[in-house]
């Protein structure tokens, strides 16, 4: 009787020996945790690099956005306040605070800007520098508007000084206290009524605010100035006294620049009303521009992470799968052994 | 082209001021009267407001389905930003497409971006204020793919761009932008003006610009040029109060004009003039000679502190650059159109500018290019 001489794999190890069953058995199943480890490690490094990228990178771009958003609208707050200072010291100590942030608007739209991609780089540079040259001309003009309301404050202090003074000078010239004409005393009155009336316009005019409203004052003061001088004079040819006319005369002219001011002062005010539009409506096209960009960028990430997920689950499916086959595989390996 | 700009009443009168201006510095210094003469006939041309097209009237029709890539150099500049809008609206009507980049001037990132932009394959390259020579290693790749480029402000004459691959550079005659701002201010001053120069000595053009503009106050001999100013065009925001300040003090009223190469010098000197007491409407009058921000056109509406600008086209600029792009896909050679300068001042404001305070010459030059490439007769 022959006996076939049995098969051998690797040191004399016999093919059907339970020693090369084992080994076979082993090996497999080496191989398949090897196997699925490598295969869970590479979908697990997609998930960490995933989350890194979600980390590193999408969540500091939304957040610029979000950050590009808020000093936009800090701005149009700050600039706002600005017209509401009373003195240069303060105006200025605004327009520091608007600096640095408009200083940081620029920081951030260069930054999202270079970015690229995903963001309307046009739209958002050019509402970004509209903004930091409406909150320039703002504070320009809010500061020369200081300036214009402390002359004409300083103008009517002036003059209702002068005239003040005016009416106290003729009250010591009072015709009771002694011997005087009727025309004297006619053209006396008819000094104080209109230099009171005078005084009238003048409170007047710092509380009007239309354009109309100052030209008819202006007529009307016009008007009052003419008869004031006419009676100035008539006092004086009465009485042989010239200086009422000089003082009568300063503060009719401090009386008369208040006017050209005023208006100035009109323009400036409806021009800073028209900027400040303009700036809210270029804060909020900025807002839009980087609310749509923050969206757009987690718009990306929802759909490369919605990938992830996807080859994830099919990971799993792979990993269960590849685990019940070689649970399969190894208790038939005992079984064989 | 030459003949267009003949047949033109606008470009027969430019080209009138021009011979003028040049008899006039060949003969020498004038006399007051002949020296004011000019002046206010080249003020008085180039303030009216832009309503004729001097510019080509035919050219290859669209050149279907391109590609193109504006490369910004930095998009902070008002002046490329607005040019890359003029490029946005130029591809809406002829049907390509576009994608911008910013370098935002860092160099770190130049590398980068001519990179991303050639791996898209675009048919064009357009770039955008950055220098041609210093970007020359950028764009050879280009070159020699065979995808042309063009640029804006590139360099600081029009025309290509010897030993680099830009075929076609937009850009005004910056000489001439220069003479204008000067002219006007002497124009407005009549007489006995004193002129301080704000410029930037690091930029060539720059130094050519306020050099012409002092050889043209100088041949005035009514008028006084203070003072020549080097202020770094990146310093204004730190540098100029303070010389604002010194010249105030240095000069008083006898300086009652500027002349700057650049609207930047006035968006940081305004809150100096007006801590010190000087009224938006008084002297020192302030005009321009630089790309015409829409801070400066804010001042020149408001007449706050600025009395005029002498902008560039930017947004016709745009399309121009969409044009030339065209003619190169074509295999044309390029236009050779150089739009003549324009003086923008409170008078002409509103017909000159957009509601985005840029400026936009009136001249039908949107019309005419959507006829050129659509093959219709303008």
């Amino acid at each position: 009787m022959h006996l076939e001489e049995p098969e051998t794999i690797g040191r004399g190890m016999q093919l059907y020996s339970i020693k090369a069953k084992l080994f076979l058995t082993f090996l497999l199943a080496v191989l398949v945790i090897i196997v699925g480890g490598m295969v869970s490690i590479f979908f697990f490094s997609q998930v960490l690099t995933s989350t890194e990228g979600f980390v590193n990178t999408t969540l500091p771009k939304i957040s610029r956005a979000n950050e590009l958003d808020i000093t936009a609208r800090d701005i149009r707050v700050g600039t706002q306040k600005l017209i509401h200072a009373d003195s240069r010291d303060e105006l200025y100590s605004s327009f520091t605070q608007v600096d640095e942030l408009l200083d940081r608007l620029e920081m951030l739209t260069a930054k999202v800007s270079q970015e690229g991609g995903e963001a309307n780089i046009l739209v958002l540079n050019r509402t970004s520098q509209t903004i930091r040259s409406q909150s320039l001309l703002v504070f320009q003009m809010a500061t020369h508007l200081i300036s214009l309301q402390q002359e004409i404050k300083n103008l009517a202090n002036e003059t209702r000084g002068v005239l003040t003074s005016l009416s106290l000078g003729l009250l010591e010239m009072d015709p009771e206290r002694g011997a005087i004409s009727k025309d004297y005393y006619l053209t006396y009155n008819g000094l104080q009524r209109q230099a009171m009336d005078v005084l009238s316009l003048l409170d007047e005019c710092s509380e009007i605010d239309t354009r109309e409203e100052i030209e008819e004052l202006a007529r009307l003061f016009a008007e009052k100035a003419e008869q004031l001088r006419f009676l100035s004079l008539q006092l004086g040819e009465l009485t042989g006294r010239t200086m009422s006319n000089q003082v009568l005369e300063s503060g009719l002219e401090r009386m008369e620049k208040t006017f050209p001011l005023r208006r100035q002062q009109l323009m400036l005010e409806k021009t800073i009303n028209n900027s400040l539009r303009g700036l809210e409506l270029s804060s909020r096209e900025l807002s839009q521009v980087s609310s749509d960009h923050a969206r757009r960028i987690f718009a990306i990430f929802q759909n490369n992470a919605g990938k992830v997920i996807e080859n994830e689950k099919k990971t799993v499916s792979l990993i269960v799968t590849a685990m019940i086959a070689s649970s399969g595989g190894l208790f038939f390996s005992f079984g064989w052994l | 082209m030459l003949r267009q700009i003949v047949m033109n009443r606008q470009g027969r009168l430019t080209i009138a001021v021009l011979v003028m201006e040049f008899l006039f510095f060949s003969v020498g210094g004038q006399a007051k009267e002949e020296c004011l003469q000019l002046a206010r006939k080249v003020s008085s041309q180039l303030t009216k407001p832009v309503i004729e097209w001097n510019g080509p009237l035919d050219g290859p029709a669209a050149q279907a389905g391109k590609t193109v890539v504006y490369i910004a150099e930095d998009l902070r500049n008002g002046g490329i930003l607005a040019v890359g809008e003029g490029i946005r609206q130029a591809v809406r009507v002829i049907g390509w497409q576009v994608h911008f980049f910013d370098i935002g001037t860092k160099d770190e990132k130049r590398a980068e971006v001519f990179a991303k932009a050639l791996a898209m394959k675009p048919d064009g390259i357009i770039l955008g204020g950055g220098d041609a020579i210093s970007n020359k290693d950028f764009l050879v790749p280009f070159q020699e793919r065979g995808i042309p480029v063009v640029s804006w402000h590139a360099a600081p004459f029009p025309g290509p761009v010897a030993g680099t691959p830009v075929a076609v550079n937009i850009t005004s005659n910056s000489l001439e932008v220069a003479r204008a701002a000067a002219h006007y201010v002497l124009a407005e001053a009549k007489d006995k003006a004193g002129i301080v120069i704000f410029t930037d000595s690091r930029f060539a053009i720059a130094r050519k610009k306020s050099d012409a503009m002092a050889e043209i106050i100088r041949a005035c001999k009514e008028c006084t040029l203070l003072s020549v100013e080097d202020v770094s065009l990146a310093e204004t925001s730190s540098r100029m109060p303070q010389v604002t300040r010194e010249l105030l003090e240095r000069f008083g009223t006898r300086w009652t004009h500027s002349l700057g190469i650049n609207d930047l010098y006035f968006d940081h000197s305004v809150a100096t003039l007006i801590m010190m007491g000087h009224l938006p409407t008084g002297p020192p009058f302030n005009i321009s000679a630089g790309d015409g921000s829409s801070s400066a056109f804010l001042r020149i509406s408001n007449n706050s502190y600025q009395k005029a600008t002498v902008p560039e086209p930017l947004l016709f600029h745009g399309w121009q650059l969409i044009d030339e792009l065209n003619r190169l896909f074509a295999g044309e050679g390029p236009s050779g159109y150089v739009i003549p300068p324009h003086i923008v001042t409170v008078d002409n404001i509103e017909q000159s500018i957009t509601k985005e305070y840029l400026y936009d010459p009136n001249n039908g030059y949107r019309d005419i290019y959507r006829c050129i490439w659509k093959n219709r007769k303008p």
